[in-house]
Formats: structure tokens, sequence, C-alpha cells
């Protein structure tokens, strides 16, 4: 995911689509969640963004609105793994964790 | 013709379709509407039981240790395998086992003990890598990744695209040109690459109008195999790739089907319950109509693709059959979830039913395996060089 971090605040999530997608958030270490907003998420992408700003302030996201939300969520996981050589926080010891080889170079 | 099924077949569609009502269906209740795998010791308890009916590696053989049905009898279940929520790309999520990879059947023993008894077993998957960027249509053509021998060994190069799977299995089995360029199907040879290969790269899932199943796009950069990862002989990986393709479109086509049924079972439940201007839809003449014409696009796609499924198993030619099979059951699998939809209304195109999911995938399957214009071309090239004479005449 390439696009710009925003602070994650209230004012920030009111723009944010109620639509399938993917996003990712970040504390002060870098990274520590990937998910997406699925057909089931009540209010899509800020409703899925909502639950990350209720856990407190200080962090910012990123987020791509796609129809193809589940591959495109698997795609960044497995690019972050590759990458980082660990699972995001938010995945890691659970059965959820996409598994594969996808890296871009 | 004749499809009057027997008592083992009657025996076996009732076992898989109340598999589908009571082990699959209630379980997508919880799942996001586009996705297409279970949590792995969900997959486990249900693999459990598809073992316990013995029908468990459904496309194996029964020296193998599968059921060894006919192709008829494999046409049926896949009709109803596919019946529910992602049922087109992910019947029953692979509890009846992995997608068969027939070649297999024919490696050497060193190879069955490698790569397919593995398999076989749920330990290991693998990807099929053909099409490529240059096309898939025509693969005896479009085929540009070459393997070059140096010494016992291949070297590999080149690029694949809409292969799925390739992410997450651990080995593949790859076409590239042992030939010059103008070696044509003659200068394809198969090898079986291990994922963890040197040089092999899965670079991108390719999105698509589907979600939960992906195809990606692969890199093989100066991928070094030994001689033993040959599958078959030099230069014949092309006829391997064909067999396989002509002989999948049956289920596939099967697939279609199945998803087709369910489809216009929830149209005509909705038909009979949704009410507008003081009436029924049922009792509608249009809504009426497009019921029966989903009733004869089903009839129609089930009895051509249950006729190539017995041509197959009759050991006769079935080239052309297959084709027809894949033709009608997309096409019409196609038309009868559209109608299926608009009798929905706005409810149709929302993710709280199968049928937008439905319709997107079946819109791929016109294209995948073979797009509806390549058949076109299998049967025509068969009626005008006189290799087939029509139904009467068989």
């Amino acid at each position: 995911m390439t696009k710009a971090w925003s602070p994650l605040t209230a004012e920030t999530l009111a723009e944010v689509p109620a639509t399938v997608g993917v996003f990712e958030v970040a504390d002060a270490s870098g990274v520590i969640g990937i998910d997406y907003a699925g057909g089931h998420s009540p209010f899509g992408l800020r409703g899925a963004l909502q639950g990350w700003l209720d856990r407190g302030p200080g962090l910012s996201f990123r987020y791509e609105r796609t129809n193809a939300y589940l591959s495109r969520f698997r795609e960044v996981v497995q690019v972050f793994v590759n990458d980082t050589g660990e699972p995001p926080p938010n995945l890691a010891g659970t059965e959820n964790l996409p598994t594969g080889r996808i890296r871009q170079n | 013709m004749g499809f009057a099924f027997n008592d083992v077949q009657r025996a076996l569609i009732h076992n898989v379709r109340s598999f589908v009502r009571n082990e699959i269906i209630p379980l997508e209740l919880e799942l996001d509407p586009d996705e297409s795998e279970l949590r792995p010791s969900v997959l486990d308890g249900l693999r459990v039981k598809t073992k316990q009916m013995g029908l468990y590696n459904l496309d194996a053989p029964e020296e193998f240790g599968g059921p060894g049905l006919d192709t008829v009898t494999r046409t049926l279940l896949a009709m109803e395998m596919s019946q529910h929520r992602a049922g087109l790309y992910s019947a029953c999520y692979g509890a009846f086992g992995q997608p068969d990879m027939a070649q297999l059947y024919e490696a050497t023993d060193e190879q069955k003990e490698r790569y397919l008894h593995p398999v076989l077993r749920g330990e290991k998957s693998s990807f099929f890598a053909l099409t490529e960027p240059a096309g898939g249509s025509d693969p005896a053509r479009s085929i540009q990744t070459r393997a070059k021998q140096d010494g016992d060994d291949w070297i590999i190069n080149g690029t694949k695209v809409f292969i799925s799977g390739a992410d997450s299995a651990d080995f593949g089995l790859v076409f590239a040109r042992t030939g010059d360029r103008e070696s044509g199907r003659e200068g394809i040879t198969c090898f079986i690459v291990d994922a963890d290969t040197p040089g092999f790269t899965v670079r991108r899932v390719i999105h698509t109008l589907r979600s939960g199943h992906y195809p990606t796009e692969l890199v093989f950069e100066d991928v070094r195999v030994p001689g033993s990862a040959v599958l078959g002989e030099v230069g014949q990986g092309f006829a391997m790739a064909s067999e396989r393709l002509t002989k999948n479109r049956i289920p596939y086509a099967a697939g279609c089907i199945g998803v087709a049924m369910a489809a216009h079972r929830l149209a005509i439940e909705y038909a009979g319950i949704r009410s507008v201007f003081g009436q029924k839809l049922a009792d509608h003449e249009g809504i009426q109509w497009m019921l029966v014409e989903n009733e004869i696009d089903i009839r129609s796609a089930a009895l051509v693709t249950l006729d190539a499924a017995e041509r197959a198993d009759s050991g006769e030619p079935f080239r052309t059959e297959v084709a027809l099979a894949k033709i009608v059951a997309t096409e019409a699998s196609g038309r009868v979830v559209d109608r299926a939809i608009q009798i929905h209304g706005g409810y149709g195109v929302t993710k709280d039913l199968p049928l937008e999911r439905w319709y997107r995938e079946l819109r791929i399957r016109r294209i995948g395996e073979g797009t509806t214009e390549t058949q076109k071309m299998i049967v025509s090239r068969d009626l005008l060089r006189g290799r087939y004479a029509g139904l009467m005449d068989r």
C-alpha cells in the first residue's frame, strides 16, 4: 500500500467512506494492524477504523477502497510478512493470518 | 443417451447434497460473503467427514485411494457440490480434496513419492502454470517461458499470469518451451518446480471480479531444476496440459449448472412470497416466463454436460462434446443467475444474497478453461474437417 498516512481522529474518520476495502494502522513503532472491511462490516471502512480509534489516540491509518478486498488484504499481508519477516501484530498467532510468499520485487 | 441414475449415484447425490446443506451453508452465515477459504481447523473437521463418506480425493483413481468415480457420477456430484455461495471456485471449500493434478498419476515413482502422495494426504498443495502474458487460449504458440538444458539441469526463465494458488503452494507444474520458437506444441515440456526454488517469485495478486479466490503473476529468473523435475517426456508437455484441460471442463461446466440450480431455486421461492402491484411476483407473466427460460437453460446445459461425461466414459473421442458442454453450461448459467437477480430486484445485487457473487464469478467462467470462442473453434474444426458428423451419426 503506497498511500499517504493520516492521523486517526474523529475528524479524519468522518471522511472515510463506509465501503468495503483494505486498511493499515500504525503507531510510533510502525504498522500494528492490517485488516479489511468486508461484506459484513457495519459501515465498511469507517466502521472498522472506528474500532481502532476507540483504542485511544496516537494512531495513523491509510486505506484503499476496493471490491477485491479479500485478495488485496491477503496480498498486502503477504508482502508485509516478506518485507519484515513477521506478521502484523493484529494477526500474529491467529488463524486469520494469510500465508504465502508474494513479494513485489 | 440415457440418464436414468443408478442407486449408487442417487445415494451419492443424496450424501453430497446433505453435506452441502448441513455442513457448508450454515458455515457461510458466519463468513465474509466473498470468502473462499475456511480456517484450517474447520477444514480439517470437514475432511474427516468426507473421508468417512468415502469421498475424499474425489478425482483420484481407486489405486491411489480415491473412490474411482466414473465421469458421469463425478459430474453429478460437481452439480451438487457447487450449490452454495462459494461453490463455483471453492466447492465445499476443498473438503472433498484438492483440485486434481491428473498429470502426477503419470509421474515417475520418485516423483509420486515426493509430490503425488503428499498431495493426496493433504500435506502439500500445488499450482498449474500454463498461461502467459502472451495468451492462454493458444498455449502452443503463446508460451515464451524457456527452459534451457545446462548439464543435467534445466534453467527456466519467463513469466506466468492468472495462476491460482501459487502463493501458498508447495510446488507447481510449470510449462516451458524447450524447443525452438517454431516448435509449436512439440516444443513444450512440463517441469515440477518446488516453490522454494531460488529465482521463483510470486510477484503480485491479479485482482479480478473475484475477491476470495485470486490468481497471481509468477516470475522465473534463472530457476534451476534437476533433470528429474521433468514430468513425462521432454516435448510432450502440451499433450499433457491439453488432456487435463479437456477433461477438467466437464466438472467445470457442471459446477456452473449447480450454481444455476441454486439461483433458480432462490428465484422460485422469492417469486412465491414477494408481492408487487397487488399480486405475488409468481402471478406476473413476465416473471413466469423468466422462470421457464431458466428451466430451459438448466435442463439443456445439464443434458449437454452429462452427454459429454457419458462420452468421456465411453472411451470414444469427447473433445467436441466437452467444448459444447463448456459453452452451453457457462453461458446458460450466466443467464439463469442474471434472471434470478432481476426477479429479486434490488436485493439481488446485495451481499445479503449469494446471487451477486455468482453473477460476477460466472462471468469469469465464460473465459476460464478456454473462452467460449475457443470452444467454438474446436467444435467448428471438428465439424469442418469431418471428424465429427453430428449428434445423430455418432
